[in-house]
């Protein structure tokens, strides 16, 4: 996953901020700004300055960090979690029985894959071991369904906010749901989620469907569980204002994980709104493909990112530079 | 839990600032400041350092070509990847071009994972022909490596906070004494198992391949009787899990001092263990720590506890201070 919004973004911004930015040459994932004062800076689509690095690595461990939401009283899912080892499958198996199914997997690290959806034992067994195979561990967790909101707070403030579906096809009384993703496949080459994935068939499976299934006219169905594009899913912006209690919910979110800048992303459904994910570091290009309003958002935020990050960072004293070996 | 958290605990008590602890699956502090801000700390890291100049510092071939790049003593390097992995991510950079650069540079060169820590996978390699077989091991724990000139010196590690020299410690690899009689290979057993007999970190073992690779680009054998008294260095990594020793720096020049805040300040970190091997040339930058772990110095004794402890406190201080 690459964020080159946000390089271009930065770009646009150097001689306003008066800046310079050196990309490394050898990813193309990190970049160094120095500005004219001397202060130097970093900018990555994995971690930003005006956030301390300990606490965004630690979002990325829902192991860890849902445990210190949760004693914070935040709403997280039901959860336990499991660490790489021989008795992890047994573990997992445990909690989901304790939870259960259908349960969902999340690796628990840096590099991870995910979320899965486990229906059933035999389906729990087989995904332990893939979540685990980058990740030192996974959560398991209650599913919630409902209306995914992301919202994205930087000190204290919601500086925007937006709709995040997961991909869903909806019947015309004639199609097949497999005809149904191949017309959805034809309109939307980008996606990344094949059409033979299993996922869609456990997510079928779960709504007690298959692939033959012929939905009814404006029937409803949810086919992926991840809400992002390359799995399908789609970015809408708020029908109004957002709701105050998930500003606040959102705003305390973030204070709790030590995060001044992030994404926090929030389920709502009849019975309340749950906490699901913290992103110290997350992806805006969906949300700017919302029109020049998003864009224009997403502009000013990183403007203001980068001015504190400099005000943060404070200037680089002279330096007696050593000549290169 | 490990030696940080375990320091940090009573100090964060005896300053006012409530903690949370989280044991599993990883120890994990929350520390909660009077002014509302929240802090964490796992494994050995303090929350102290901004999240991409820490994340850059992780990986080596960004850290130390932004370092280079500055105008600051590092090695030539250039950074390689598995065939595979770098036909989509490092086009034309694949161990052949490795073993190119490598000849071009000149042996020995050392091999380098960029992505992982405690001296793992750090190889010393004399020839084209090891170097290809040490690449296939290395790409193993990790897709992407540095290929680095061979420079030689005394290596010490600079702890800074905050624009403050705090520790100075050499750091030693893995030497062991002849004494006329066994061979290199058996007073390497002996010395690594009384190295654990004391409670060291050293994971390595006798029969490591970063071993082997550093012996044959020495022109050892493991068969050799070393000579009563002759000191034989026997590997490359002086981290303490490749069985490396720590020592007060008594040697390290002074002078040096402004250029390792400054090297931190261009990393970026407020915290930083920088690694310097010092030689005539002056300082040349090997690496650089956004989390350093100062458990092993703490160790030396009575003053250097003190010294950790000091530090560990003004590094609660310091993470309260929102940036």
């Amino acid at each position: 996953m690459t964020h080159f919004w946000l390089f271009e973004a930065a770009a646009e911004l150097s001689d306003r901020l008066d800046f310079t930015m050196s990309v490394d040459p050898f990813l193309g994932e990190m970049a160094r700004l120095r500005f004219g004062d001397g202060t130097v800076c970093y900018l990555s689509h994995e971690a930003y300055d005006v956030n301390m690095g300990v606490s965004s690595d630690l979002a990325t461990m829902p192991a860890l960090s849902m445990q210190f939401l949760a004693q914070a009283g935040l709403p997280v899912p039901a959860f336990g979690w499991v660490a790489r080892g021989p008795a992890a499958s047994e573990q997992a198996a445990c909690l989901a029985e304790r939870l259960g199914y259908p349960v969902i997997l999340r690796s628990s690290g840096r590099q991870g894959v995910g979320p899965f959806l486990a229906t059933d034992p035999e389906i729990l067994g087989d995904l332990v071991s893939q979540t685990l195979a980058l990740a030192p561990a996974l959560v398991v967790q209650r599913p919630v369904w409902g209306l995914q909101t992301s919202v994205v707070v930087y000190r204290g403030e919601v500086r925007f906010a937006f709709e995040r579906h997961p991909w869903r096809v909806v019947g015309d009384g004639r199609r097949s749901i497999q005809q149904l993703l191949e017309a959805h496949r034809a309109q939307n080459p980008a996606l990344g989620l094949m059409l033979d994935d299993w996922r869609i068939d456990d997510m079928l499976e779960f709504g007690r469907r298959d692939r033959s299934t012929v939905p009814q006219v404006g029937e409803v169905v949810p086919v992926a569980l991840k809400a992002s594009l390359a799995h399908g899913g789609r970015v809408r912006a708020l029908p109004g204002e957002l709701d105050p209690t998930l500003a606040s919910l959102a705003r305390e979110a973030a204070r709790q994980s030590g995060l001044a800048f992030c994404a926090i992303d929030l389920i709502t459904n009849r019975e309340g709104t749950w906490l699901l994910d913290v992103q110290p570091a997350p992806d805006l290009e969906p949300y700017m493909a919302l029109g020049a309003a998003a864009r224009r958002n997403v502009r000013l935020l990183v403007e203001r990112l980068l001015l504190d990050t400099q005000a943060s960072c404070g200037p680089t004293a002279p330096i007696a530079k050593a000549r290169g070996s | 839990m490990n030696f940080l958290l375990e320091q940090t605990l009573p100090i964060a008590e005896q300053t006012g600032v409530s903690v949370r602890v989280v044991t599993d699956p990883a120890p994990a502090l929350e520390l909660r400041y009077g002014s509302g801000l929240v802090r964490h700390l796992t494994h050995s890291w303090p929350d102290i350092n901004p999240a991409a100049a820490a994340r850059a510092a992780a990986v080596k071939a960004w850290s130390l070509h932004f370092l280079k790049d500055a105008g600051y003593r590092v090695p030539d390097f250039a950074c390689f990847g598995k065939q595979s992995w770098a036909a989509t991510q490092l086009p034309g950079r694949d161990e052949a071009a490795a073993i190119a650069f490598a000849d071009a540079l000149g042996y020995p060169v050392v091999v380098k994972p960029c992505n992982l820590s405690y001296s793992a996978g750090v190889h010393l390699v004399a020839s084209a022909d090891e170097l290809r077989k040490i690449l296939s091991e290395v790409t193993a724990q990790d897709p992407m490596f540095l290929v680095q000139r061979y420079v030689e010196g005394r290596e010490y590690r600079v702890v800074v906070l905050d624009g403050q020299v705090e520790l100075v410690f050499e750091r030693s690899p893995v030497m062991v004494r002849g004494d006329g009689r066994r061979t290199l290979g058996a007073l390497l057993e002996a010395h690594l198992a009384a190295l654990r007999a004391q409670g060291h970190e050293a994971e390595i073992t006798a029969d490591d391949s970063r071993i082997a690779s550093y012996l044959r680009a020495t022109g050892r054998s493991r068969d050799e009787v070393p000579a009563t008294g002759d000191e034989v260095r026997v590997s490359l990594a002086a981290g303490l899990i490749a069985g490396g020793e720590v020592a007060e720096a008594e040697e390290f020049p002074a002078g040096l001092q402004p250029e390792m805040l400054a090297i931190a300040r261009e990393a970026g970190l407020r915290y930083a263990g920088i690694d310097v091997i010092v030689n005539a040339e002056g300082a040349h930058v090997i690496e650089i720590n956004a989390y350093p772990g100062n458990g092993g110095y703490a160790a030396l004794g009575p003053e250097a506890l003190a010294r950790v402890q000091g530090l560990t406190r003004r590094l609660v201080e310091a993470m309260g201070s929102a940036t």
